[in-house]
């Protein structure tokens, strides 16, 4: 046994983010459509996904008189963040509002720390203070983040879903590229995101039939269903620990 | 000798897949006989599709002069591209006990046609098209392609087997088709190519379909056979266009691979798209995997494109297709 822990001791360390146990949480970001962002409350609210939503931060504004998901994450106690963004606004300056929030409520950064360290201590679970995130998923948030932001939050992941079958119709407007394409199948793609848009790796892809009968508006009504999903599964299997990324790809463990 | 039906001119946006059509009286029904077609008549069933800017009344115009005509209308399937306002129509009809007869029918399809500014082409139904199938060294897709046929499921002619090796000459003779080996080098491809298409059009060929063929077809081939070659790619196009695909796919760590059958035009693995399809893969399925699996929906990707072509179910426009009856 000696000569084991001689062993184990001489392994260089390996870094690995560690986070208490209990369920895990998320910060959602989003823009304007509502379907992801709406999927995710409903999913959380009713434990069939095992994460917590710490809070909410969108460019887009919702309020308690114009939006039902505002009100359902009010009464949830999730504060939703108003971060205006685009339209000449300086990326840094936005990111740095947002930003400014992460830290407000995380707290510090997850440290990085050896395997044979033992795990720090749960944290508190209220969702209104001081609520560390694991990741982030961006439900349909339409803005890109820049590599300073990925690696300031990093090492913790950034889940992303592309209303595109990836590697098809990266960037802007899938469903039109889609529909222009003439393909008979469309889908959404869930990532990891990385520094180069809608290349990360991905982590679930879901696809369903279309024919010359569907408009782009069509295209968009059946691509929301597929994104709603894809999305979930993907929270779901970084939620519970399933998801090792390895080169550019990732094993699921399912 | 079989021609080509002739259409109203129309600009590039405009293509209606290629069928040919017989002068000749009538000799078989459509579809493959059976015992005792002298007891019962051929039925005569026309196929027309119609394509030419939206308006009102061009589905009644159609429906009257065909009933006018003593025709019964079988199956009717249109559709609107609302954006482009462009309309296109499938119409199988039966033609048997019409009490005019096919001229002037013609004549008055040719007249509703001008009056709409649209374009069509009309099957009678009185010949089997006739296809050459293209093949290199892999045979899966060729084995299903012969194989349905057999079965009858495809109806058309096998008039001829292409290859640029020698390596399948066996699964030819084994269907008693004839195969033919045209090399090709770079330097020799047009002209070998010419050989081919002279070989094709001498037996009436209407419909190329390149089953893993491993050579690019030239444009000056895409145009001999414009909207008549299918090829199988086999990747979910517009995705890994080119070589090697499901070595890409692997490498990107997608979660669905897929096959694509398509037209094929002057840009590789760019022409209008047939059918597709996807199956699930996970991080366990190696590149080997992946090819195992590209195979099965190949095989029956290009045998569903290929039947919509012989049933006349598809008109391609702006680089996509419709696809009635899917």
């Amino acid at each position: 046994q000696q000569q084991q822990q001689q062993h184990l001791s001489q392994r260089q360390p390996q870094k690995v983010v560690l986070r208490p146990s209990g369920p895990a949480r998320m910060a959602v970001f989003a823009s304007s459509r509502d379907h992801c962002l709406n999927d995710l409350i409903d999913k959380c609210r009713g434990g069939d996904l095992p994460v917590q939503i710490s809070y909410v931060v969108s460019n887009y504004l919702r309020t308690e008189e114009n939006s039902h998901v505002y009100r359902a994450l009010s009464r949830l106690n999730v504060p939703y963040h108003y971060v205006q963004c685009g339209k000449g606004r300086l990326r840094e300056e936005w990111e740095a509002n947002i930003r400014s929030i992460i830290q407000q409520k995380d707290g510090t950064v997850a440290a990085e720390t050896t395997v044979s360290a033992p795990p720090p201590p749960p944290s508190a679970r209220d969702n209104s203070n001081n609520n560390q995130t694991d990741f982030i998923v961006l439900a349909r948030f339409m803005q890109i983040l820049s590599p300073e932001f990925l690696s300031w939050y990093a090492p913790r992941p950034i889940i992303n879903i592309h209303h595109g079958l990836l590697p098809s119709f990266k960037g802007s407007n899938p469903y039109r590229q889609a529909f222009d394409a003439g393909v008979k199948l469309i889908g959404a793609t869930a990532h990891f995101v990385t520094d180069e848009l809608d290349e990360g790796p991905i982590i679930e892809q879901r696809a369903t039939c279309v024919s010359h009968r569907d408009s782009v508006r069509d295209v968009r009504i059946k691509s929301e269903t597929l994104e709603a999903n894809a999305l979930h599964d993907a929270v779901r299997y970084v939620a519970e620990n399933r998801v090792a990324r390895v080169g550019g790809r990732t094993i699921v463990f399912t | 000798m079989s021609k080509r039906k002739s259409m109203a001119e129309d600009s590039a946006t405009m293509e209606v897949a290629a069928t040919s059509t017989t002068a000749a009286a009538a000799t078989s029904a459509a579809g493959g006989g059976g015992a005792g077609d002298e007891q019962t008549p051929a039925k005569k069933i026309a196929t027309i599709r119609i394509e030419g800017p939206d308006s009102k009344g061009i589905v009644a115009a159609f429906a009257q002069l065909l009933y006018g005509h003593g025709c019964n209308i079988i199956d009717a399937e249109q559709h609107t591209d609302v954006e482009l306002k462009r309309f296109f129509q499938r119409i199988v009809f039966d033609y048997g006990s019409m009490h005019t007869d096919r001229v002037s029918l013609s004549n008055g399809i040719g007249e509703v046609c001008s009056r709409f500014t649209m374009t069509h082409d009309i099957d009678w139904g009185e010949t089997r098209k006739k296809i050459c199938i293209m093949v290199s060294k892999y045979d899966h897709v060729i084995w299903e392609l012969l194989l349905r046929h057999k079965a009858g499921e495809l109806p058309c002619d096998v008039a001829l087997i292409i290859s640029n090796h020698e390596d399948l000459r066996t699964v030819a003779d084994h269907f008693n088709i004839r195969y033919e080996v045209f090399k090709i080098t770079k330097a020799t491809k047009r002209e070998q190519e010419d050989k081919e298409i002279e070989l094709m059009k001498s037996l009436g060929v209407d419909l190329v379909v390149l089953a893993r063929y491993m050579q690019i077809i030239t444009d000056e081939f895409c145009q001999a056979y414009k909207h008549a070659v299918i090829n199988i790619h086999h990747s979910f196009l517009p995705a890994f266009i080119g070589a090697k695909p499901y070595h890409r796919a692997h490498a990107r760590g997608v979660k669905l691979v897929g096959a694509t059958a398509h037209y094929a035009t002057e840009t590789l693995d760019e022409g209008p798209i047939i059918e597709q399809d996807v199956a699930r893969i996970s991080h366990r399925h190696t590149v080997d995997d992946l090819l195992a699996k590209g195979r099965v929906l190949e095989r029956e990707i290009l045998v569903r494109a290929v039947l919509a072509h012989l049933e006349d179910r598809i008109i391609v426009y702006e680089n996509k297709c419709v696809v009635f009856g899917s």
